[in-house]
Formats: structure tokens, C-alpha cells, sequence
């Protein structure tokens, strides 16, 4: 059957669209590094990416929590303790969007750290180690997704390390494997791409792109503005063996699935 | 001679055979293009069932807004960007374990697949820059909570994907890419084409930044970091978006002084040495806050 479009749609892509209060989400970008007393160099698209990020998810009818930028977003929004600050903690909303500055190693190892590299105003120090200090979904934490726009936050060869003691209660995150040759570009578009085919937009939009699970979804545009040598990462954890597979590949933003207790994890990835 | 009205009236005739004959030159003699909303639509379909073979069902929805026009059925989304040459298939039983499946041939069969539909969506194929086989690939492991033991499977291999990057004239269109992956009868699994026409003006500035970056062009220093690379080309919107900005522009990568500091800086600059305006995927403006995060000590 054919339907037609009216002026809804129109009104839809003017962003008119009410927010549902289904789910919630977050988004902390850092774009200036330097002037803040950081290491370098600033990356002046973050701060917009991020934006790029919230048009579609407010599109998708997500509620937002906090949208900080630059030096307010604080280390200790990705430490466990102080994750569920309500001023903008990264454990306070379902999904959580960041993008900045990580750290790479030349070459990573199974005991290799994966960071956050913030410049914050407050809640210092910066520097996050995902592996021992970041625990997603514990302790009343909400924090079900974590797309972590980065370099090198999700390294392959310390991926066990790093990213099985965060998820407590976290269903998948997304991230880059690399190094300090084969580093991601700070992207215009990448996160926000990657926001449009997971924000699981309304008619008429739901047949102009595909909705695509998490997975599926950084698998094909997480290797936008990348050099040579970066995998987008997806890591999923499940009750079982089944449901960890399971969610990789099928788990979308919206399924509305149950937090797994983590006893087994699933990961896929793709390099450049 | 005498002018009467007779005379008058003839010359009349005369200047407006003279002044219509052009206009009447010009009317079209086939039939009259069909602009409907209803004929984009039913040209859609005809595109996803000539050209791609793609099976719509009986049950498809489909519809057009904004500036996209597609079609869905309850396995197949094919759709097109009305200001673009961009597509997107997906079907819903491509991957493995799926009824769809993934093609298992060689690297160099699925590269021909992936190439011919390009050619039948009329993509030119000569722009095609690289052509890459992405092989997706997944482990998985158990954690024994109780005894804290590991337990590692071994890697499997997943999708495949081709991607394209496009140059033309030369010059590398920095935004466009195509991206095909293929079931196992050999049909479109998955495919997103952006290749938007880029108009001749700019290619012609991007060929002219490429001339200056040859002759001793520098871009300006960043903090903090070194160029590690300079290269001239074109840059333009992403493929989901409502608008559709091109810019010529000189690419410049930067690496971080301090070697470990990730993701590395890219600036995009016009010939004034100015950075390009960031190619928009919508028209509002993005939602910027001003007011600061308060800190713990200060709430009230």
C-alpha cells in the first residue's frame, strides 16, 4: 500500500517531533584543550558533532539530560563514585554520547590502558582508565549504551582488561581500536551519522534509512574520518552465551531488552 | 500606398508568426513528464526492481518527504536522496545465520557484485578511487564470576563489506563513499551509495588549492600539534541529512605534539586560508548552551 506524505513530515524534519520520555540520553564533547591548560591540539568539531548527535536523537523522540561541552565535561563523569552526579554524569542517562580526546599506545597490549581524556573546569583529574575506573549501570546508575567517540578507547588486544569490569548493568558500548599511527579524525559527522541510523526515527523517516541495531550500526559508519589500520569496536555483554551474541548483533537503542548480567561478552569489529 | 486597417492586421499576423514561431519551436512533441509525487515513486520501484533485483513484496510502504523519496517492505528498505546520487538498501535477513545470508565467494567475485551495482544505480565507476573488502569479524568469552576465570573463544569471521572512495578529476572527494555487502544469492544485502554530482566551479577551486598546496601553500600552526598531512579535494554533507552543502576545500591533518593524545585535529580551508564552514546534514542551527555546569560546592 501506498501512503503519502503530509505535513507532518514536513513538520518532522523541522524537529517538531514532541519528545518521548521513553528514554534519555546525554552527550559530552570536548573541543577545546589548549586554551583550558591541556595537552593538545583543540578538536573543533566535537563540540558540533555533538550537536549533530542531539538532532537526531531529539528527533527520535529521546529526552535529554545533560549537554555539556569543552570544560564542562569532567573526568570524574566517567569515574565510578561519581558517575551519577546529577549535575552530568555519564551513569545518569540510558545512552551517552562522548566525543574528545582519548589516549593511544604504540602498539596496545593486554594490559594496556583505554581512556577518556577530558579538560574539565571541575572534577579533575581528566584522564580516565576505563578498565579500573569506569563501572556503567551500578549503584543506580541508568547507563544501558555508551558510544565512546574517541581514539583508542576500545583497544582490541586489551579489550578484556578494559572493557568487560565496566558493565554493570551497561547492555553495549562502541569505540575505536588503534593506535598512535592509525589514530580516528576528529569527524564532522561520524557520531552523528552514527545517531541517525540508532535514533530510530518515526515515519516517514523509518523508510528513507534504516534503523539499524548498535552493532550494525558503528560497523558502518564508525570507520568514517579514520586512517588506515582503526576498527570500530561493538562490545555487547548477555546473560549467556546466546543473549551476548544475541544483542551484538541485534540489539537496537530502542528494543527496550533488560540489563544482562554480565557473564559473557561478545564483540565484533571491522578495521579500515 | 495607403495604410488601412487590412494592412495593419496582416502586419500583425506577420510579427506574431515571427515572435511565436520560437515558442512553438520549443513545445515539447513527446509525452509530458510525469513531476508527481506518485511518479518518483513508481520510478523508485522500477529502479529497485530492474536495476538491483530487489524483491518489494506486494505490501511495501513507501512515500517522500523532505528531500527524500523510499520505499519499505517488511524485508526490504530502498530509498533515494532527491539532491543527491544517494541510496540506501538494506535488507533485514542479510548477515549470517540469517535467511538472506552472506555471499562465501572470493574477495574478487564480491568485488565485481559490489562494482556492477554501483554501475546500475549509474554511478560513474571510473571515480571509483579504491575498492576495499572490510571483513567484519567477532569473538566472544565467558567470565566465571566464581572463580574469576576467562574463557576466550576463537575469532569468527562475519559480514563483508566493499568500500568505495571516490576521486575525481584527480582530486579526492573527501565525504563520498559507497559501502555493498551481498547475501548469498548474490543480491544486495546492505548497500549505501553517496556520490553526489559535484558541480564543475568546484571542482575547478579544488583543482586551484591543489595548484597552490603544490606551489608552497602552508597552513597555519595549531597548538599542540605538527601537519602530518596536506592534500586538496572536496568535502560536502554526509549521507543522511536534509541539505546538501559541497565546498572545495585543502584538507590538513594534524598529529598531536605529545604522540599518545588521540584523535588527531582536521582543518578544512579555502583559498583565503579560512576554514570552510562545516557541511551541514540539517538546517537548524546546532543547540549551543551558554549558561556554565555548577560545580557540587556551589549548588544550593
Amino acid at each position: 500500500m501506498r501512503r503519502a506524505l503530509y505535513l507532518a513530515g514536513v513538520l518532522l524534519v523541522l524537529g517538531a517531533l514532541p519528545v518521548s520520555a521513553q528514554m534519555r540520553y546525554s552527550t559530552g564533547a570536548v573541543s577545546t584543550y589548549v586554551a583550558n591548560g591541556c595537552g593538545g591540539p583543540d578538536l573543533p568539531l566535537s563540540v558540533g558533532v555533538a550537536g549533530g548527535f542531539r538532532f537526531w536523537y531529539n528527533l527520535g523522540g529521546f529526552q535529554i539530560v545533560t549537554q555539556w561541552n569543552n570544560g564542562d565535561v569532567w573526568g570524574s563523569d566517567f569515574r565510578d563514585g561519581t558517575d551519577t552526579d546529577p549535575s552530568g554524569g555519564s551513569d545518569l542517562p540510558d545512552v551517552y554520547f562522548y566525543n574528545g580526546h582519548g589516549i593511544c599506545q604504540n602498539p596496545p597490549t593486554a594490559g594496556s590502558g583505554d581512556f577518556i581524556f577530558t579538560c574539565g573546569n571541575f572534577g579533575k583529574p581528566d584522564l580516565t582508565t576505563i578498565g579500573s575506573q569506569s563501572r556503567w549501570g551500578n549503584n543506580g546508575g541508568q547507563l544501558k549504551f555508551a558510544f565512546i567517540d574517541a581514539s583508542c578507547p576500545m583497544d582490541l588486544a586489551s579489550i578484556q582488561g578494559q572493557w568487560f569490569p565496566p558493565f554493570q548493568g551497561l547492555h553495549m558500548a562502541i569505540g575505536h581500536s588503534g593506535d598512535v599511527n592509525h589514530d580516528t579524525l576528529n569527524s564532522s559527522s561520524r557520531g552523528s551519522q552514527f545517531a541517525s541510523r540508532t535514533a530510530g526515527l518515526p515515519f516517514p523517516f523509518s523508510i528513507f534509512w534504516p534503523e539499524l541495531p548498535v552493532g550494525d550500526a558503528w560497523m558502518v559508519t564508525g570507520l568514517t574520518d579514520v586512517q588506515s589500520g582503526v576498527c570500530a569496536v561493538a562490545i555487547a555483554a548477555g546473560n549467556d552465551r546466546n543473549d551476548a551474541i544475541n544483542r551484538r548483533e541485534n540489539e537496537r537503542v530502542k528494543s527496550g531488552w533488560p540489563n544482562p548480567t554480565p557473564n559473557w561478552f561478545a564483540w565484533k569489529w571491522v578495521c579500515s | 500606398m495607403k495604410l488601412n486597417r487590412w494592412h495593419f492586421g496582416l502586419a500583425a499576423a506577420a510579427l506574431g508568426i515571427c515572435l511565436g514561431a520560437p515558442v512553438l519551436a520549443q513545445k515539447p512533441t513527446g509525452p509530458v513528464p510525469d513531476y508527481s509525487e506518485k511518479a518518483e515513486i513508481a520510478r523508485l520501484e522500477r529502479l529497485a526492481k530492474e536495476a538491483l533485483h530487489l524483491n518489494l513484496g506486494k505490501e511495501a510502504q513507501s512515500g517522500a518527504a523532505a528531500n527524500f523519496v523510499g520505499v519499505r517492505s517488511e524485508r526490504i528498505l530502498f530509498s533515494q536522496r532527491l539532491d543527491s546520487r544517494t541510496y540506501f538498501v538494506q535488507d533485514s535477513e542479510f548477515g549470517k545465520g540469517k535467511r538472506g545470508g552472506v555471499f562465501s565467494g572470493p574477495n574478487e567475485d564480491l568485488l565485481l557484485m559490489a562494482r556492477d551495482f554501483l554501475r546500475r544505480l549509474e554511478i560513474p565507476v571510473a571515480e571509483v578511487e579504491k575498492a576495499a573488502v572490510l571483513q567484519e569479524k567477532s569473538q566472544v568469552a565467558h567470565l566465571d564470576r566464581e572463580t574469576n576465570k576467562l574463557a576466550v573463544e576463537k575469532v569468527e569471521e562475519g559480514k563483508r563489506f566493499v568500500r568505495f572512495s571516490r576521486r575525481v578529476e584527480g582530486l579526492p572527494i573527501f565525504s563520498s563513499h559507497a559501502l555493498v555487502g551481498v547475501t548469498q544469492d548474490k543480491q544486495v544485502g546492505f548497500l549505501e551509495v553517496h556520490w553526489p554530482r559535484i558541480p564543475q566551479e568546484t571542482l575547478q577551486e579544488a583543482h586551484r588549492l591543489a595548484y597552490r598546496v603544490q606551489h608552497g601553500w602552508r597552513p597555519p600552526e595549531q597548538k599542540g600539534a605538527r601537519v602530518e598531512s596536506i592534500e586538496a579535494g572536496v568535502v560536502h554533507s554526509p549521507a543522511v541529512g536534509f541539505v546538501m552543502d559541497i565546498y572545495p576545500a585543502i584538507r590538513v591533518i594534524y598529529a598531536p605534539e605529545e604522540k599518545q593524545i588521540g584523535q588527531k585535529l582536521v582543518l578544512y580551508f579555502a583559498r583565503d586560508g579560512k576554514t570552510v564552514p562545516v557541511p551541514r546534514e540539517y538546517y537548524q542551527p546546532a543547540d549551543e548552551r551558554k549558561d556554565e555546569r555548577p560545580r557540587p560546592a556551589e549548588k544550593k
